[in-house]
């Protein structure tokens, strides 16, 4: 008996995964090995995928100590590795990564970071690792123009002059 | 006409992005304020445990800034031994040294590209480029450094 052909099914399997229509799980002997289940017709399917990551992983001596990190994603660039991110925005005014706020109600009493600072703290410490490590820095994807124009002051601001901002346009699922 | 993503980033950064079949092996053209270094694989472990071990093996940190990444890049000798490609940045004496002494005690063997075409092992052996395989590392979702 002839084996059936596969493409077509996997790659509308990549499709709805690339569209958010699907989750996987990873296997627990094989991580990376993903399981999806459905029931199509009332029946049980499980449908098995091997993914590979572009994820990446690095190491930045910080504060006298190494430590592990991941890039989302890599590229090379005119010869050049440069990190690739993303950071999304639903409402630039509500954001925790707007620098203008700092919501009364997440404010620490004991003068520690608020809620919305730590999170700013972390997108600059990450840009900064990125800066040192990947000698093409890093781009990050934003939907988010007034988060391209405030973070690249800060960024500036910091001396991360290789951190850069490509604007693309957020799809609702 | 709109520019894609990826047109946006080339624009932006002023270079064309390189699939990696033509990426150049790392190493093999110098560039300023990095190294790049090659490690022997150990057989039944993943790159990024390997990655962990060798730039942990040397405590204290003998480097004071800077970092140091995987990459996807491979070289596999004639006689079938593959080497990891990693890079670091910043304090290049000092990752030198950390990356040496942690391949010392894990008994790994480390490679540098010389002169653009010749592979020097820290054993004594050395190949030349275009006898070794140029490869790429395949990493799972689950490969955790």
């Amino acid at each position: 008996m002839p084996l059936p052909d596969l493409s077509s099914a996997l790659r509308s399997f990549q499709q709805a995964l690339d569209d958010g229509q699907i989750a996987l799980s990873p296997g627990s002997l094989d991580a990376q090995l993903f399981v999806h289940l459905d029931r199509p017709n009332g029946e049980l399917r499980l449908t098995y995928v091997r993914l590979e990551t572009e994820e990446q992983a690095f190491k930045v001596y910080e504060n006298g100590k190494l430590r592990a990190y991941r890039a989302d994603a890599t590229t090379v660039v005119a010869g050049r590795d440069v990190a690739v991110d993303a950071k999304y925005v639903d409402d630039w005014a509500s954001s925790p990564r707007n620098p203008a706020n700092d919501r009364p109600f997440l404010r620490n009493v004991d003068g520690t970071m608020s809620m919305d600072q730590q999170e700013r703290a972390n997108m600059l410490d990450q840009a900064r690792r990125y800066s040192e490590t990947f000698d093409g820095g890093a781009v990050y994807h934003t939907n988010s123009v007034d988060l391209a124009s405030a973070w690249s002051r800060i960024f500036h601001d910091a001396g991360l002059n290789n951190i850069r901002f490509v604007i693309t346009p957020a799809v609702k699922k | 006409m709109t520019e894609t993503p990826r047109q946006q980033i080339e624009h932006i950064l002023g270079g064309k992005i390189s699939p990696f079949d033509e990426q150049e092996l790392p190493g093999v053209v110098p560039l300023e304020g990095s190294e790049v270094v090659f490690f022997s694989e150990t057989a039944g472990s993943g790159l990024y445990e390997q990655f962990d071990r060798l730039t942990e093996a040397q405590k204290p940190p003998l480097m004071k800034f800077g970092g140091v990444s995987t990459t996807k890049h491979t070289l596999t000798l004639p006689d079938g031994q593959i080497f990891h490609a990693i890079k670091y940045r910043g304090d290049l004496e000092g990752w030198r040294r950390q990356i040496r002494e942690g391949a010392r005690a894990l008994d790994v063997v480390l490679g540098r590209i010389e002169q653009g075409s010749k592979f020097v092992l820290s054993d004594g052996r050395e190949f030349a480029l275009a006898d070794c395989v140029h490869g790429r590392l395949h990493t799972g979702l689950g490969a955790r450094p």
